[in-house]
């Protein structure tokens, strides 16, 4: 996510680095069931900043209600001062969320995903989308 | 299980016990309050995600409430925990750390009707320097 905070971008890079696009919807598919995502900092985290992530569901006729946005999670790198150097780790579980959301078969899907508050450097997210 | 969701977020600036709006859109657009969507009866989920975005001041500790108010509450306002933020510091020492966390999603059963729903929060102790906020509703 190299965006400004509050701009939304495309999350489109396939799992095998190849450029997914919107998903199309399977036929016979009605809803989605499900979200799974996680989001880290993939490099140098600037200290003292905390932004929260949101993922939003958009696309041409694809939902029938309209675009649908989701608070993710924060992460946060705090230095007081900034005088102290520091290697942390963090392992974080996926978040899961049970939803009902209308989709149109055969219809693009589009994900795309903000922050709000300070960037943090180069957050990189994954998200997994359960049709039923 | 919730068929329309919508996200609204912020920095919050005020005083300890003291409720502001919520309102910033993931965009940056404003939505100072949430109209009730067409055909839907209640807000089924609440999720919600904490941070400190800058610096957090040392040896506090908050916990924060989200306040659903407005003419699209059946029942009135109603009052949410969502969390705590916490940081500490021993001796003189300037630490550091990283922490991430998933946002919360519970449920909930608060009934609407066609109508507009203000979201706002406050937190109790000491003002921790920059918390940060963001609140998404699920509504069926």
């Amino acid at each position: 996510m190299t965006q400004a905070t509050t701009t939304f971008a495309p999350v489109e890079t396939a799992a095998d680095g190849s450029t997914a696009g919107p998903i199309a919807i399977p036929p016979a598919v009605k809803m989605i069931k499900s979200i799974t995502a996680s989001v880290v900092v993939d490099g140098a985290h600037s200290v003292n900043t905390g932004p929260i992530f949101v993922l939003r569901l958009t696309g041409t006729g694809a939902l029938p209600d309209g675009n649908q946005d989701f608070v993710l999670g924060s992460v946060h790198h705090p230095n007081g001062g900034g005088t102290v150097t520091d290697t942390d780790s963090v392992i974080l579980k996926p978040l899961t969320i049970p939803v009902n959301i209308a989709v149109n078969p055969g219809a693009d899907l589009a994900l795309q995903a903000a922050y709000y508050g300070t960037d943090a450097g180069s957050p990189q997210l994954s998200v997994e989308i359960e049709f039923s | 299980m919730a068929k329309y969701y919508v996200t609204v977020a912020d920095a919050m600036t005020q005083a300890a016990n003291t409720f502001a709006a919520v309102q910033t859109l993931p965009d940056g657009g404003t939505l100072s309050s949430i109209k009730v969507p067409p055909g839907m009866t209640k807000i089924t989920v609440l999720g919600a995600a904490l941070t400190h975005d800058g610096t957090a001041t040392i040896d506090t500790g908050n916990n924060f409430t989200v306040q659903l108010s407005g003419t699209g509450l059946t029942d009135g306002i109603q009052e949410f925990n969502v969390g705590a933020l916490a940081v500490q510091e021993v001796g003189t020492s300037v630490g550091a750390a990283l922490v991430a966390e998933t946002a919360n999603y519970r449920d909930v059963e608060v009934n609407v009707k066609p109508g507009e729903i203000v979201v706002s929060a406050a937190y109790d102790g000491t003002d921790p320097g920059a918390p940060f906020l963001a609140v998404t509703l699920g509504f069926e």
